[in-house]
């Protein structure tokens, strides 16, 4: 498409109807519908959460069988990792937003960013192929001999991940050619905003970690299709292997959920304080040490599977490493913070939340590091809790921050304010009831992925499961305003919330080719002190 | 058509019909080698010889030795991983039921959980 | 549109300022994809290393099952294969179309005739019944032999498709530089296939002693 004639309009204005979408190699477009499919692989993955948190109300049957509650929670681990949470920022955000950061027209491959949306709708219907076919009932962790064994569609659903992981290497592969190559003029590695930086970090790990989960999901289709018997005891193999062969993805893979939010979060913190970053190179190079890191502490997800207690020691020595460029990152932000002029716009209370949870959730990983303590907290609520507090709590909580962030720019219309900040007072207290009573009576021994269970852990579960209908309050009253906003939202400013980086020098939303004029780059991205706000007039005050 | 805009480098043939052949004798070596049985050194003597094969192809046909470093650095980065990879898999495999064997009566069990003896009251007294 | 000299100008995408920024960032994306595909395949190496250490008379006995001469000729295939690979990207960068497809063509057939020497193996293997476990009926000293044959038959199948994608490629390679698509100024098409083909020559220089030359 060439620019002539497109003066004036928005990326949306300049082709309209289905068709225009469906072909479109705009990387705006691409990251707006894999908006849209990502936040509806949540909504799913949320109603089947509120199904399985409703009949643990219990210990007895109220609603499901014991197997369509082990295929309940299947469903929404696997729904929720392989179809929300690991595209959910760098597929839908790190799309819209990598050019426009770095100055570029769009991502270096435009075509192979389409085929890797394509990609990921084709998983995703071999995903729900499988709930037709006998939903899967193994955990999202797939676990041989159970998964070569069991009679559900567990070809179905590894086939699904097995495509959606190579939609997500596509991506990689695609960011770190963009973020290599196509910077503006003037944009070194160390002016580029540290959102840019996560998701380098982030593609690194999904082009290496990614086809070993490939390979992982091939080898168990293998299993159950010809018996090739590496994970089968019965047959001489090893099913612990198949538990470091999927970690060696899987962990890293809690990598590609966390980074990029971290990277939302330094944008976040500057922007509403104000202030340029603290520290911002050994926030650029604590994501490289995320990223690398997380390739070596794989194993402690199998102290209790019979790995070697050799094996067991080094990876809880190493595990406790990924705690030093983590709380680096926090102190960082923090420090940003210090003699900030804060604006409290809901982003910011995303920012906050995140800041509180991630904490929490960090420290519990550093307890469940420690083997002697992971041997009685493993697989109990404990860990449940502790994951949804770095998944849910860090990185859905800097998502929904950074798509407030950045909605107005993505779409040009503002959202109501103050139901905004209800909502997300609501999914914060709703997320801590869910999950600290979990924390509670997992560290009392509560398994997790069972059916029933004693009756003293009763109150626990019920306070558990309110929890969960709070945090659905919280979300439909967001599906709401944001609905509202689409349709009759007030026009939205360029720069709403005074930011620096480059996405707010151009229109909301952008042009088709993001900039009127190219970009060049004279100062630090956030360099408060020497830089004017662009389009500051529209700022909200 | 003009060649003005392309300053690619295009190496001498000689050193793609050196690959090839150096290709072609390592393979030859390889077959030849495994005749003769050095005991646990045949699979370190196969692997050396398939590395270096590997980085001839690597560094004359895929042109590496004239690219970018940031494409080295990816192979390396790759082949590091893979070492990894390796490894740590191996830390586990190569060492498991070695700690039990220390213990009475749990030969051979390969778990990382001590299994205490009956009227042994757990935890507290150490 | 052709020139007088029988070849297409090639035009950059838009989001690109100039024609060597365009090669190198295609070139570094596929760097990239390579890099995952070393580690596709790491995962079958691990699970071979891993069986190997495990049970090294197992593997050795199974090995005996495979024609090591059929090996030797594969890899001969296949490095020339490399070889002439790279003397059509350099006739491409020469400009020299009719050389280029006669090296891409020669590329193509060698392909082939790796595949029809896998052919040939596989069909002894199912003759005799060197099959993973769910059809294994061969006869040998050990009880597990079918884990050598499971890991064989995904380690060269999953190769072997590496192997007909690359030959996919090579003659969509072939049908555009018959329209003169490649040339000095534009070749980078020709490039990538080019590495990738060389990585599949790689995974074979391994998959070659760890399976034919156990001993």
């Amino acid at each position: 498409m060439s620019l002539e004639n497109n003066s004036g309009k928005n990326f949306m204005e300049v082709a309209k109807g289905l068709k225009s979408w469906l072909v479109t190699l705009d990387h705006k477009r691409i990251g707006i519908m894999y908006l849209l499919f990502v936040i509806s692989a949540f909504f799913l993955g949320g109603v089947f959460a509120l199904l399985l948190r409703f009949e643990l109300l219990s210990p007895n049957q109220i609603a499901f069988t014991a197997k369509q509650y082990n295929q309940l929670f299947t469903l929404h681990g696997a729904i929720m990792v392989f179809l929300f949470i690991v595209p959910s920022i760098p597929a839908s955000l790190g799309n819209f937003l990598l050019p426009l950061q770095i100055g570029a027209v769009d991502v270096a491959f435009p075509r192979l960013n389409l085929a890797s949306l394509y990609i990921y709708m084709v998983g995703a219907v071999f995903c729900f192929l499988s709930l037709y076919l006998g939903a899967v009932d193994t955990g999202w962790t797939f676990y041989t001999p159970y998964s070569s064994t069991t009679d559900t569609s567990v070809i179905s659903i590894t086939l699904g991940a097995f495509i959606l992981g190579f939609s997500s290497i596509l991506t990689g592969v695609n960011f770190i050619a963009t973020i290599h190559k196509m910077r503006a003029p003037g944009m070194t590695w160390f002016k580029m905003p540290l959102f840019v930086w996560s998701l380098y970090a982030t593609a690194i790990i999904q082009v290496l970690a990614t086809p070993v989960l490939a390979i992982t999901l091939l080898l168990l289709i293998f299993e159950r299709l010809l018996g090739i018997g590496i994970f089968d005891p019965a047959l001489g193999g090893d099913p612990v292997l198949f538990q470091h062969f999927f970690w060696f993805y899987s962990h890293p893979a809690v990598y590609i959920m966390i980074l990029p939010a971290m990277g939302v979060m330094s944008e976040l913190v500057t922007t509403f304080c104000k202030r340029n970053i603290f520290g911002y190179k050994l926030i650029a190079f604590s994501s490289i040490a995320i990223a690398i890191i997380s390739f070596l502490v794989w194993g402690h997800h199998l102290f209790v599977s019979g790995q070697s207690q050799f094996a067991a020691m080094l990876f809880s020595l190493l595990t406790f490493l990924v705690a030093i460029p983590s709380a680096i990152k926090v102190f960082n932000w923090l420090s940003t913070m210090y003699k900030g002029s804060i604006t409290f716009y809901t982003p910011f209370l995303y920012f906050l939340s995140f800041m509180f949870l991630f904490c929490i959730g960090g420290f519990t990983g550093v307890f469940l590091g420690a083997l002697s303590i992971d041997v009685h907290l493993h697989d109990t609520y404990f860990v449940v809790a502790h994951f949804h507090y770095v998944m849910m709590g860090g990185t859905v909580m800097a998502f929904l921050g950074g798509l407030h962030y950045w909605w107005p720019k993505m779409f040009g219309k503002m959202y109501n304010e103050g139901l905004a900040k209800t909502s997300c007072l609501l999914v914060f207290l709703g997320f801590n009831i869910t999950f600290f009573s979990q924390f509670i009576m997992g560290s009392k021994g509560m398994p997790r992925r069972y059916y029933s269970y004693l009756e003293q852990y009763q109150p626990y579960h019920i306070a558990s499961t309110i929890g969960s209908w709070v945090l659905a309050v919280g979300f439909f009253l967001m599906a709401g305003y944001l609905i509202h906003s689409l349709l009759r939202g007030k026009k939205a400013p360029s720069n709403p919330w005074g930011g620096l980086t480059l996405e707010w020098h151009t229109t909301s939303p952008p042009p088709l080719e993001n900039f009127d004029v190219k970009p060049r780059i004279t100062h630090d991205p956030y360099d408060y002190e020497n830089m004017d706000i662009p389009n500051e007039k529209g700022m909200l005050k | 058509m003009s060649n003005n805009n392309s300053h690619h480098f295009i190496p001498p043939l000689k050193f793609y019909i050196g690959t090839f052949l150096a290709l072609l004798a390592l393979t030859f070596v390889t077959v030849f080698v495994a005749l003769f049985d050095f005991g646990s050194m045949n699979i370190v003597i196969a692997l050396i010889i398939a590395s270096i094969k590997a980085s001839l192809v690597l560094a004359f046909f895929m042109g590496l030795r004239w690219d970018k470093g940031v494409n080295l650095v990816i192979v390396v980065s790759s082949v590091v991983f893979i070492g990894i990879f390796f490894l740590f898999i191996f830390a586990d495999i190569a060492t498991r039921g070695d700690f039990d064997e220390l213990e009475d009566g749990v030969h051979g069990i390969k778990s990382p959980v001590r299994i205490l003896s009956e009227g042994h009251s757990g935890g507290s007294n150490h | 549109m052709a020139t007088k000299d029988g070849f297409i100008k090639h035009k950059v995408a838009h989001h690109f300022d100039t024609a060597e920024q365009e090669f190198e960032t295609a070139k570094l994306g596929m760097w990239a994809f390579l890099g995952q595909e070393l580690l596709f395949f790491s995962g079958l190496f691990v699970a071979y290393g891993v069986f190997r250490f495990l049970y090294p008379e197992m593997f050795i006995d199974a090995h005996h099952q495979l024609s090591w001469k059929m090996g030797a000729l594969n890899t001969v295939f296949l490095i020339t294969s490399s070889f002439t690979m790279v003397m059509g990207v350099r006739s491409a960068q020469l400009s020299q179309k009719k050389l280029m497809l006669k090296y891409l063509i020669a590329t193509f057939i060698l392909a082939t005739a790796f595949l029809v020497v896998k052919y040939f193996e596989y069909a002894a293997k199912f003759h005799h019944g060197y099959l993973p476990s769910n059809w294994f009926t061969g006869e040998g000293l050990f009880e597990n032999m079918h884990l050598f044959f499971g890991l064989y038959f995904v380690l060269t199948g999953l190769h072997g498709i590496h192997v007909a994608v690359g030959m996919g490629l090579i003659a969509w390679l072939i049908i555009r530089g018959n329209r003169g698509e490649f040339h000095a100024d534009y070749y980078t098409p020709v490039e990538m296939v080019g590495l990738y083909w060389h990585l599949v020559d790689l995974v074979w220089i391994f998959l070659f002693p760890l399976l034919y030359l156990i001993g």
